[in-house]
């Protein structure tokens, strides 16, 4: 799976004017300018932002892409709506939540429990949790992901626009239809 | 502006097409080279556990502002400024700028804006200053400006007469 990096970087502002409506304006820079140093830049640019426009801005977000140039294609009857949901343990003793879309059905139990004994569940697992030297990935206030506590299937709501063809009820009620 | 917690934003797509993301913190600190070495093997474990295609990651810092606020007297985010930038106007990039509805428009033509204006000329000049690319990586050169309301076909004045 090659990803190609984006040789741009996107910086998006997001502001509101005096009724409170937003907007968003957005520039790109290269890659490989040092953090540090784009973050005075844009810094600059978002005080000059604020002195063109009389806008509020509430908030700078960077953004680095990278392409899928040859992407697989999705497997058959592959749903977005089924998730397996993974939750850790972290080291402030709270839990977080990571949903995979589309979890493979051979990784599911009858019980709707995640077999967490197949390599590529433990492989992925291992992959968040923190190693004795190394703690990567974090959960939304910056802590450690440190056990996984219990990993099963979920269908998030479906409507019915969600659905591909193939699967909008059409009423028959046939058995195998 | 507040720093928030690193994030890598995995999109995946479906058999019908539908688009789908799972996001990912990581810890304060990390270079984007980092993050993108992490990001592509955890893509590839991704990849093993869905029936969803992986198509694309972005790896996102955020900086909030302290405390909701709004804009000032007579900001307007329907009034626009647009810079094309590049070449000309057929071979380039146009950027929008959300403008005041006073001040930075010319009086006797409000579909030009003042780029005598200093607040106009400073973010031109910043633009131009060669940190910012266009999305081939080159180096934008402003060439022209407009004033324009939300809908790209009507100008300023037409705008403001309601067509």
């Amino acid at each position: 799976m090659p990803f190609v990096d984006s040789p741009v970087a996107t910086v998006t502002w997001a502001m509101v004017d005096e009724t409170g409506s937003p907007t968003t304006f957005q520039l790109n820079f290269g890659r490989d300018e040092a953090m540090p140093g784009a973050l005075i830049k844009i810094a600059n640019t978002t005080q000059l932002l604020e002195d063109l426009t009389g806008c509020a801005i509430l908030s700078t977000t960077i953004s680095y892409s990278s392409i899928q140039t040859d992407p697989p294609s999705a497997q058959p009857v592959s749903r977005r709506e089924k998730k397996g949901v993974f939750v850790f343990r972290t080291a402030a003793g709270k839990s977080a939540q990571c949903a995979v879309p589309g979890i493979k059905a051979e990784f599911v139990k009858k019980s709707g429990q995640i077999d967490e004994d197949i390599p590529a569940v433990v492989t992925f697992v291992e992959g968040l949790v923190a190693g004795p030297t190394s703690s990567f990935y974090t959960d939304s206030n910056g802590s450690a992901l440190v056990s996984l506590s219990k990993a099963y299937e979920r269908f998030a709501r479906t409507t019915k626009a969600a659905l591909p063809s193939l699967r909008i009820p059409d009423g028959d009620t046939t058995v195998g239809n | 502006m507040i720093d928030t917690q690193p994030y890598t934003l995995f999109h995946l797509v479906d058999e019908s097409g539908s688009a789908a993301g799972l996001r990912v913190f990581f810890r304060r600190g990390e270079t984007v080279n980092s993050a993108e070495v992490a990001a592509k093997s955890f893509a590839a474990s991704l990849g093993a556990l869905t029936s969803l295609a992986v198509v694309k990651f972005d790896i996102v810092f955020r900086s909030v502002a302290e405390k909701d606020t709004i804009g000032q007297l007579g900001s307007d985010t329907n009034r626009r400024i647009l810079l094309f930038v590049g070449e000309d106007e057929i071979n380039g990039d146009i950027v929008e700028i959300p403008v005041m509805e006073s001040g930075l428009l010319q009086n006797d033509c409000i579909e030009m804006p003042d780029v005598n204006n200093p607040a106009f000329v400073a973010i031109v000049a910043d633009i131009e200053t060669g940190f910012y690319k266009m999305n081939d990586g080159a180096t934008p050169l402003i060439v022209e400006s407009i004033a324009t309301g939300r809908n790209y076909g009507a100008t300023v004045s037409e705008w403001v007469a309601g067509i």
